[in-house]
Formats: C-alpha cells, structure tokens, sequence
C-alpha cells in the first residue's frame, strides 16, 4: 500500500545535506581572499554616492601600492553602523555630520576633509522648465523632489539654510515628495517622474544628460566631505597612507574632479615615499 | 445562452488575471527597452557583478535546503499536532513576514551586538560576511516555507497516516511513508518559493551584511549600488541578470519536480 519510498527520501535527505556540505565549502572558499588574493586588504566603509570618485582612487592606489582596497557600501547611516562595530579601517560618509556621529561614539581615529558639496537644482533635459531662479521652483504644477531632510545630509542642510534665508516654507509647500536618499531623488528626474530635485552638485555630475541649475538662495547649502581613519584599524599606518593618496592633488583629487567633484580641499602631490 | 454565459464567465476571469500577468510583462517591457544587450553584457563583464551572481546562486540555495529542513517538520507539527503555546509560535513564525525587511536586518545586526551574539562572532564570524547573507536569507524566507508546508499538510488527509498506523507503522513511520510522500509536490513548491524568495532578498542582506563588492554583494544589492550612483541602464541590466538567472533555475527545477513526481 506504500510502496518503498523509504530510499528516494532518505536520498533525498542524504543528498540535501551533501550539498550543503560542497556548497559550504565553495562559499568558504569565496568568502577568504574575495577579489584581492595577494594582500590583506583596507576596508573602507563608503557612501554609495562617492563609488565612482573612490573606486577609481582604489584602483589606482593598488596598482601603484600592490594594497588593494575593499569596500562596503551603503547610505551614510548603514555605513556609520558599520564603523561602531569595531571592525573596519576607514569611514566615507557621504557629509560631515556622520563623522560628528561617529567621533562622539570614540571610533574615529583622524579625519581628514577631502571636498565640499554645495546644494544644486538638477531639471530634465535641456531644463523644459526653464528654471533659472527660485521662485521658478515654487511653479505649482512644476513636479519637485527633495531627499527627506530627517534622513539625508542634502535635505537637512537644504532645510536648515533655507530657514535662514524665510524660503523654506513656500519650497517645502511646494515639494511634491521627499525621497529617503539624494540618488532616488535625482533618478527621479532622469526617468521623468519628476520635473526637478535639489540634489548635490556632485551627484548632479553622475547625470551629464540632465541639466543642473545654481541658485543664489542655494550657495550657502553646503557640507564637506570627510575621511576618517577608524581606532579599528588593523594597520593605521596603512590607513593613513591610503588618505594620503585620497587627498593628493595628482592621485585622489584627480579622480574626485572627474567625478564632479568641484569644490576640493588643497592637498599636497603624492609622495610614495612616506 | 449557457454556453454565452460560460463565455462570458472565462472571459472575465481571464481579464481580471490578466491584467496582473499584463503588469508583470510590461515591466519586464521597460527593463528591456531601458537598458541593452550591450549594456547587459557590460555588466557581465565586472568581476564584482559575475562574483555577485555566483554567491547570490549559493546562499540562495543554501538558504532553500536549510528553509526545508526547518519548514517541512514544523510544517507537519502545526498541522497534526496541538499543543500549548501553539497559537504563539504560529504568531511568531508568521512575524518575517508582516515585518518590513530592513527591522528584520537592524534586528540581526543588533542580536550578534548582544553577548550570546559576540560569542557566536568569536567561533563563526556572521556580521558582514557570507553567513549574514545566508542568515538574513533564512530568517525571512523561512517563514514563507513553513506556510507553504502547513497548508500542504493540511491539505493531506490524515486518515492514510491513521491507517498506516493501524498496520503497525509507528508515528515516524507514517510520516516517512505516507506524510512526506503525498506532500512532495508541496516541498517543491516551498523550495521554490524559498529560492526565488532568498534570491531577490535585498533590505535584510544590505543592512547585516553590508555590501563588499567581491564578498557580500548579491545581485539586489548590485541592482542598489548602481542606482544610487544614477546608472539606472546598468541597474536594469543587473535585474535582467537576476531574471534570467531566476528563470533557468526555476524552470530547471519545474521540469526535474515533475519528472521525479512522475515517476513515483
């Protein structure tokens, strides 16, 4: 009546855990030197905004230092809970106020400022809104995007300079919706959902086919970027030596202008000696 | 007029799934139309994307095997079984899937912060590394496998295990021989929703694994990094990767289920 299906079960059970047995060992494998098999990699903790910029500073720097450089990314909140666990070399926010964050919760070794964001207006293509001052943003059928300012530096500083100025009321009334990070608010605009989004100039520079307006009211929107060396580090010399390569105007500068980068902090030529 | 009227009725039905199935196909349209073949095989060529396919394919199914271990006998023991506290553990195995994806990854991230977690980190480190991606899998994915089970079970008649019983067989006996069979169709259907589920599971994975290109990052989180430097044709292309790669093994394992429920 029940026929014998003792042994395809038991096969089945038998082989389930005999693959997990060679799938434990291939991700074991992967798991060790991931894409840097030579040298212990740094490990960086980086706002996914500032890839570009810092994945092509990475790569120039292993190939000129034989050190690569791994990274973890995310928004500067995810990358800021990253750094307090106790692991890790290096923290990239994407503002400066995360590096406040995490100096106060004792893991910061240094920071060193490497660039400065100002608050720009991004439009479609060829701006068809012809936004050119900032009543123009107060339009009301003009679709207009901002990152929440509870949970983006963009936002926030956006908010807390307009206040200054009595203009943030009438933007904020006229703000069609608040996205959680400054990437979805100018992906926005780039498929059309939205008309324009104040986003950081040096996001503005990854959409080269939209059009970026500067506003006066907008100038004073700033924040700064930072590299922190983490107390975690395993090398804090190495670490120290990666910013230095990060800062230097003929090394990381170079890679940072051309991701858009405008606003730079002086820093020295590389020295591979030191 | 009654065959008008059953007309009428198919005809309705198939507007009303219809139009979901419509849905589906016209984003998979846009996906398409927004990137290129190019484009698709740009992002083939990035070592950290082919590294995420691979460890996406195996913690996905590693994630599957370990979800059945777990589904299939908790399955069966909410669906035969009464006992005290029942209501609650049917409550708490049902939590994953009312939570919002990025509480279940923050929760993680907090219980290995606890001391029982830092104990676990020093033998086996989690955090960040390929076992977050798997434990982050499972705790979601999980859930969706029990669910599939229970409702298997539950459509099984118990009266053949009570039979079987009656013959001799003991309690582990009727479920190996009566229960397990009839709910073989069952089990495939929760490993393939485990797989598809662990697959795309992206809040959970980013927030306690992190996302180390090379390491850690699945195609969901690949699919992020892209959009969040503005390259949407490069995301798009990502998830055209992660649909075909969905689509092969799911149809892969359509086709061995039938056969294998063919023969028994």
């Amino acid at each position: 009546m029940f026929g014998n299906p003792r042994r395809p079960l038991l096969a089945a059970a038998l082989g389930s855990l005999a693959a997990l047995g060679v799938l434990a060992i291939l991700l074991y494998r992967d798991a060790g030197p991931g894409l840097h098999p030579n040298r212990p990699p740094l490990l960086v903790y980086c706002a996914a905004a500032l890839k570009p910029a810092m994945h092509a500073t990475a790569a120039g720097y292993e190939k000129e230092t034989g050190t690569p450089v791994e990274f973890t990314f995310g928004n500067s909140e995810q990358v800021l809970a990253a750094a307090v666990t106790g692991r890790g070399d290096l923290l990239l926010p994407a503002d400066d106020s995360y590096v406040r964050l995490a100096e106060a919760k004792g893991v910061v070794a240094e920071a060193v400022p490497l660039a400065r964001m100002r608050a720009v207006v991004l439009a479609r293509p060829g701006n068809p809104r012809s936004i050119t001052r900032f009543d123009d943003l107060l339009a009301p059928d003009l679709k207009l995007g901002q990152a929440n300012p509870d949970a983006a530096a963009i936002g926030k500083v956006t908010r807390d300079h307009l206040r200054t100025l009595g203009r943030w009321d009438a933007l904020h009334a006229n703000t069609t919706v608040y996205h959680t990070t400054v990437a979805e608010a100018a992906n926005a605009v780039k498929v059309g959902s939205n008309d324009a989004a104040v986003v950081w100039d040096a996001v503005a520079a990854q959409y080269p086919d939209l059009a970026v307006v500067r506003l006066p009211e907008l100038d004073g929107a700033t924040a700064r970027v930072e590299l922190a060396v983490l107390k975690s580090a395993a090398d804090p010399d190495a670490a120290r030596r990666f910013v230095r390569y990060v800062r230097a105007a003929d090394r990381g500068q170079t890679q940072f202008r051309a991701a858009g980068f405008a606003d730079l902090e002086p820093g020295p030529v590389w020295d591979s000696g030191r | 007029m009654t065959r008008a009227a059953d007309r009428w009725f198919v005809l309705a039905l198939a507007v009303l799934g219809g139009s979901y199935v419509l849905l589906v196909a016209a984003l998979l349209a846009v996906d398409v139309l927004y990137t290129s073949p190019g484009q698709v095989r740009a992002v083939l060529d990035e070592p950290y994307i082919r590294a995420a396919i691979r460890l996406s394919v195996l913690s996905a199914t590693v994630t599957t095997i370990l979800a059945l271990w777990v589904a299939v006998p908790l399955g069966y023991l909410l669906s035969r079984t009464a006992f005290p506290g029942k209501a609650v553990v049917e409550l708490l195995v049902d939590v994953p899937l009312v939570l919002p994806p990025l509480v279940v990854g923050i929760s993680l991230l907090v219980l290995f912060q606890t001391a029982p977690g830092r104990v676990v980190e020093a033998v086996v480190p989690v955090t960040y590394r390929v076992p977050a991606v798997i434990l982050a899998q499972f705790a979601v994915v999980t859930a969706f496998a029990v669910r599939t089970m229970r409702v298997t079970f539950d459509g099984i008649d118990p009266r053949a295990e009570r039979v079987a019983l009656t013959l001799g067989c003991s309690r582990a006996g009727a479920f190996r021989r009566v229960a397990l069979p009839a709910a073989r169709r069952g089990m495939l259907a929760a490993a393939t929703l485990a797989w598809a589920r662990a697959l795309g599971e992206f809040g959970p994975v980013q927030v306690f694994a992190g996302a180390t290109p090379g390491k850690t990052v699945v195609l969901p989180t690949a699919v992020f990094l892209e959009a969040q430097v503005g390259r949407l044709d490069a995301a798009l292309a990502v998830s055209l990767v992660m649909v075909a790669v969905a689509g092969v093994v799911l149809v892969l394992t359509r086709l061995l289920g039938l056969r294998a429920g063919d023969r028994s």
